[in-house]
């Protein structure tokens, strides 16, 4: 159809016709009615209500474009940039990449790493796979056998993470595992881009280079055990960069429909990944200085239409303050003020020698190094840039996006890379300086042997290394372990309906289909409490708190945040320590409410519908 | 073998690649034992054991990978063949019978706790230690001490490549040595058949299958296993060089070698004869077969050096407490008493020693025939095939190794906890008694002993596999299987246990403490169980019972005092006059206090965040000064 010429003027024709002002159509009415053309509401309703369906509608579509595509691919015998892989060696590569995927699998259970970020994450899924909702659950309950989110609202974070955990759900049954598994299948799906990636930048080498530095960097490895969105997102850049390869390769319609597409779904991966749109717009329009004309495949033209979702999010979160999470000491997400402190952080997590940190020495070392070489390499090359190979092209629009996503990542509040819950920020990065590493060592291969030594480096000695850090994942004791003690102690005790009332979050509990709230909200609710104490409803109603301690000599006590009021009764009935703290799991016993208390929520009747 | 012995100086002068591998081994001679303090020694293994096992297993898998390349496709093909009969099937039978009769355990305490302790601290923390104290300190099990153990390092790395690759889990020893079962009973086919055809083959296969040493140990966490499978691999790597001569094959025997000599202590033995087999090509071919790797091999032992030196730093490290009356590890007044134990051990018809009586009777047979044989081999090679004298000097290996261990003072080999060091003997009675059977009149008398070693299998190995009364009588194997089924039994592992053998504990990264370190420093005891630290605090040991009243005592080194109130958890009898138990500690004595974990919180006090902070500051270095 788009191959057909385009009739007019030649400056009409070489800027694409008609069917250029039909995108630029689409995609300010997209821009109007994502920031400016709804109300925040309304906004928050249709994702609520409809983004599970825009977000099918984009994976089906770029499943069908990247049949496509390969289809077409195969056909033509696609211009390889490289020599085709023996069986032996793909054998190879393959056990290489089991045997890092087992190693990151086995090395920690499956459990979330970042609290809350991968509950929420995991609630989302929960109420796309039971209801179609792009929703995480505050409150839920099992009413006639049905578990049902009864208060829930728009997440701030990108939800086609969740869409693929959802879709194992519809095909295998819900089970939060499920999240785990296909962080488990990404991992090595990223591992083995990295492989494909390397490969087309640096040969044979280069791509077993890239795949072993890949392979010993633990904050890759920590994610394949998790139940967040990071692995996904790291696939997605890895496979839109190599879609984006293809493309310049072989532009044409079949190929940039794929790319356009992957493009939508990067950006619906993490927050920032909208960025990378920017880098697959400069990759299409070197595409169409090649192929000496404007390409816009339907995909194309729907997709300022297909990233609406993203937008009308954005505009909800900016709108509520309550989610950017920022403590009472700052008041703004992103700042100039913030930049010393993360950069210090940023070198102390990236050249941190004990095993406490997530980093590969390495690889940051190596990737520094690489990336200035690759920087002044890329000066003195400039004028030859159309004759390189398209990866290495590719390659440089998503340098500048990492960069950018880097700086903005600086900027951010919680962005020091040494905590443990802000390192993954610096997955783009890191993943960049692998490629440079790739690059640089293969050109430094006509001096010395840099790739050869860098591989015995990377096997030698990265890898070892990363398996001692794995074996302790010190970075993954961010208060999960508590929260698993929690789950195995309860399902130690006999099976019974309960409520628990949690002191770090009720969404473990509800994803597992157990009603909970948290403690704040049953200091609120003490009427309520003492009314279901007399009800059959709940077998047995659970309080987890977590003493600490006040001496050098421990007395341990109560912090206030986690301590009930006096009338609330309860029975100890198991306690663990994590760390310093001391974590116990109590049983209501009695609810003693004292003359003249009044409830601060739902003044009606106790056990009455409220809020 | 006119002029052998003149051989070396006459090419020393002629060739400089000789003159550097003598440099490389005066070296080697100069840092391993004399340039450096047995304190540095032992700081250089335990920072580079890892590392330097590393790099020697990187080198022998790329030159068997090297090997296999230029056997080229028809002869990987040729190979295929021979396995993909009946032999395949063999082994793996035979394998399965091994692994088939006995629970997978530590059979053999401190030696396998010892070995898995190292892979631990290798795995963890890229060091050749064996954890002495490890405890939970923020959700990770961190080991806060550990020692240089006097066993070799190759056994503990291989271990911590599995678990590098799967994940930190005891049994991944018994995983090693399944899988070493069945490359051993592999490797052993193909010297049989490479002596005898597949008759010698099936015949020394089914010999080894019928040996219940071999089957405890293939169920075992130790490194005998590791040892005969590098034994046989060297051996048929010599084989290979002296057939070949050339220097890819020399490359391979030499790593060979310097891994075995890195598997067992004794097994450095093995350096002599694969030398002489060096030498001997050299002189037959009357030029040096050398290689750039192989001129620099003599430094690779130099972590076996370094390490030895662990026996000067602590002269308790020969264990010599052990055998009242010894005064030295190695003497030739131990042979005859020692000779006499290995009869025992040989000869014993009842199955209750983990003997072979096949091997036995035919390699003792044997013995003689394959002695003048290995004489006539090294007196005139050319009366025997090429890869054969490579064999002939591996039985002096064997002999040199058999004769050190009845110098030893602890070498009786009918002892339980010594019986494994019998393994090298049996095989080399097993390769014996097939050469001699060739020798004798071909392939008839081999497979006669294939036959005779079936029915021994059933007539007297199988039973006695099955009884394993060698693995029940030695209780402290059961003992410490117990210890397991009661970590198994309690699977959060916060708990603390104050144990003598605190190292199989903290293998399975549960928090232990010896028994002296509760009564010498009872107040961080104290303070952990006022705190509750430690979910329980449990003590493990063993009663001695009075036979006329049935009244228990405990034992000595195992008493707690009378501050510490315990209450009785688990109690096993493994001996006859001997009760283990595990108790729970419910209260401890403090002067006149008694000291019990405290059943609830303080009544919260309004404090900052800050202050809470700080707080935690100071109860954290507090708990880890009062960690027992």
């Amino acid at each position: 159809m788009s191959d057909a010429p385009a009739q007019g003027p030649v400056w009409w024709r070489a800027c694409g016709g008609r069917r250029a002002l039909g995108f630029a159509v689409i995609a300010s009415v997209a821009v109007w009615l994502g920031f400016a053309g709804l109300p925040v509401r309304v906004a928050e309703d249709l994702v609520k209500r409809g983004g599970y369906y825009v977000m099918a509608l984009t994976v089906v579509a770029w499943v069908v474009a990247l049949v496509a595509a390969f289809r077409r691919g195969r056909e033509r015998r696609a211009v390889r940039d490289e020599a085709p892989v023996t069986p032996r060696r793909g054998l190879g590569v393959a056990v290489l990449i089991a045997l890092l995927t087992l190693m990151a699998i086995q090395a920690e259970p499956y459990r979330g790493k970042i609290l809350n970020d991968e509950f929420v994450l995991q609630s989302t899924a929960y109420n796309l796979h039971h209801f179609r909702d792009v929703a995480t659950m505050v409150r839920g309950y099992e009413v006639e056998g049905t578990f049902i989110s009864t208060d829930n609202y728009l997440d701030k974070r990108p939800y086609f993470y969740p869409f693929l955990v959802s879709l194992l759900h519809d095909l295998t049954g819900y089970r939060p595992a499920n999240a785990f598994v296909l962080n488990s299948i990404l991992y090595a799906f990223a591992l083995g881009l990295m492989f494909r990636v390397g490969r087309s930048l640096g040969g044979w080498r280069g791509g077993i280079l890239a795949t072993l530095l890949a392979g010993s960097l633990p904050l890759l490895g920590q994610n394949a055990t998790g139940s967040g969105m990071e692995l996904l997102n790291v696939v997605m850049i890895l496979f839109t960069l190599w879609l984006g390869a293809r493309y310049l390769a072989e532009p044409d319609e079949t190929n940039l429909g794929a790319l356009a597409l992957s493009a939508v779904l990067l950006a619906q991966s993490r927050y920032e990944s909208a960025l990378y749109v920017a880098a697959v717009a400069a990759v299409v329009v070197l595409g169409w200085r090649s192929a000496r004309r404007v390409l816009l495949p339907a995909s194309v033209m729907a997709a300022p239409l297909l990233l609406l979702p993203v937008a009308l999010q954005h505009r909800v979160v900016a709108n509520s303050p309550l989610l950017w999470e920022l403590d009472a000491a700052r008041s703004e997400r992103f700042s100039w003020s913030y930049v010393p402190a993360n950069l210090r952080g940023a070198w102390a997590f990236l050249f941190n020698g004990d095993a406490e940190r997530a980093n590969s020495l390495l690889l940051s070392a190596a990737g520094l190094v690489a990336v200035a070489g690759v920087l002044l390499l890329a000066a003195r090359r400039w004028r030859s840039w159309a004759q390189r190979p398209p990866m290495e092209r590719a390659l440089a629009c998503f340098a500048v996006v990492v960069f950018a996503n880097t700086a903005l990542v600086i900027c951010y509040y919680w962005a020091s890379f040494d905590d443990p819950m802000a390192s993954r920020f610096s997955l783009p990065w890191l993943l960049l300086t692998v490629f440079a590493v790739v690059v640089f060592a293969r050109w430094l291969d006509r001096r010395l042997p840099a790739t050869a030594m860098l591989l015995v480096l990377a096997g030698g000695w990265a890898l070892p290394q990363a398996a001692a850090k794995f074996g302790h994942h010190y970075y993954s004791h961010l208060g999960n372990d508590e929260i698993a003690w929690h789950h195995r102690f309860v399902a130690s005790r006999p099976p019974a309906r309960r409520l628990v009332i949690s002191n770090r979050t009720s969404l473990s509990w509800l994803l597992a289909e157990t009603p909970a709230i948290l403690l704040d909200r049953a200091r609120l609710v003490a009427d309520r409490l003492q009314y279901q104490l007399t009800q059959p409803l709940f077998d047995e109603i659970l309080v987890i708190q977590a003493l600490r301690p006040t001496s050098a000599d421990g007395d341990f006590q109560l912090p206030e945040e986690e301590a009930l009021p006096t009338y609330f009764r309860t029975e100890l009935l198991a306690e663990k320590r994590f760390g310093t703290r001391l974590c116990r799991v109590s049983r209501l016993v009695a609810v003693e409410l004292p003359p003249g208390w009044e409830p601060a929520l739902g003044k009606g009747k106790a056990g009455s519908a409220g809020e | 073998m006119d002029g052998f012995f003149m051989l070396p100086p006459r090419m020393l002068a002629s060739d400089s690649r000789l003159r550097v591998l003598l440099g490389t081994a005066v070296a080697a001679v100069y840092l391993g034992f004399f340039a450096f303090s047995a304190d540095q020694s032992v700081n250089a293994v335990i920072k580079g054991g890892y590392w330097a096992m590393l790099v020697l297993t990187a080198l022998f898998v790329r030159r068997l990978w090297l090997l296999a390349r230029e056997e080229g496709r028809a002869g990987v093909v040729w190979e295929w063949r021979q396995w993909l009969r009946w032999p395949t099937g063999l082994v793996a039978v035979c394998g399965g019978v091994l692994l088939a009769h006995e629970p997978y355990g530590f059979k053999i305490l401190m030696d396998e706790a010892m070995l898995l302790g190292t892979s631990m601290s290798m795995h963890f923390e890229k060091v050749a230690l064996v954890p002495m104290r490890g405890n939970d300190l923020h959700g990770a099990f961190q080991v806060l001490n550990g020692q240089l153990d006097k066993r070799p390092l190759f056994q503990p790395f291989l271990t911590s490549v599995i678990h590098d690759v799967s994940g930190y889990r005891p049994e991944n020893v018994f995983v090693l040595n399944t899988v070493l079962t069945f490359v051993l009973l592999a490797l052993v086919w193909r010297l049989g058949r490479r002596l005898a055809g597949p008759a010698g083959g099936a015949a020394a296969v089914l010999m080894l299958t019928g040996l219940p040493l071999l089957a405890q140990n293939t169920t075992g966490g130790g490194f005998e296993l590791l040892n005969l499978v590098m034994i046989l691999a060297t051996l048929l790597l010599g084989m290979r060089f002296a057939e070949r001569r050339d220097a890819s094959s020399l490359e391979a025997v030499v790593l060979a070698a310097v891994l075995l000599a890195h598997t067992r202590y004794e097994s450095v033995l093995f350096l002599l004869p694969v030398a002489g087999l060096v030498l001997w090509v050299w002189w037959v071919e009357e030029r040096v077969i050398l290689s750039r790797l192989v001129m620099v091999a003599p430094l690779f032992l130099l972590p076996w050096a370094l390490h030895h030196q662990v026996f000067s730093l602590r002269e308790s490290a020969w264990e010599l407490a052990s055998r009242p009356g010894a005064t030295a590890p190695f003497s030739l007044a131990y042979w005859p008493d020692n000779v006499a134990h290995a009869l025992a051990f040989f000869f014993n018809p009842s199955g209750a020693q983990a003997n072979s009586l096949v091997i036995a009777v035919l390699g003792f047979l044997a013995a003689p025939f394959f002695a003048l044989w290995t004489v006539k081999a090294l007196r005139r090679p050319a009366g025997v095939a090429r890869g054969e004298v490579a064999l002939a000097w591996f039985a002096v290996g064997f002999a040199l190794q058999a004769a050190l261990m009845m110098c030893y003072f602890w070498g009786r080999f009918d002892d339980p906890v010594i019986r494994r060091l019998s393994l090298p003997l049996n095989l080399a009675l097993v390769i014996g008694a097939v050469v001699a059977a060739r020798e004798l009149a071909g392939t008839r008398p081999v497979k006669g002993i294939a036959g005779l070693a079936l029915v021994g299998l059933f007539a007297h190995s199988l039973p006695a596999m099955a009884r394993h009364e060698y693995s029940m009588e030695y209780y402290v194997g059961r003992e410490t299987a117990w210890r397991r089924e009661f970590i198994a039994a309690h699977p959060e592992k916060d708990y603390l246990v104050i144990d003598n053998n605190s190292i199989i504990w903290v293998t399975h990264l549960v928090s232990a403490t010896p028994v002296l370190q509760a009564t010498t420093h009872k107040e961080n005891v104290i303070f952990h169980h006022r705190n509750r630290s430690f979910s329980a605090i449990y003590v493990f040991q063993r009663f001695e019972v009075n036979p006329d009243t049935g009244a228990l005592t405990v034992e000595a080194e195992d008493d707690l005092g009378p501050d510490y109130e315990l209450e009785t958890v688990w109690q096993r009898r493994f001996s006859l006059l001997r009760v283990s138990r595990l108790s729970r500690v419910v209260a401890v004595r403090d002067g006149a206090s008694t000291v019990i974990a405290a059943p609830g919180p303080a009544p919260t006090t309004t404090r900052s965040p800050a202050e809470l902070e700080e707080a935690r500051k100071k109860y954290f270095e507090t708990f880890i000064k009062k960690l027992p």
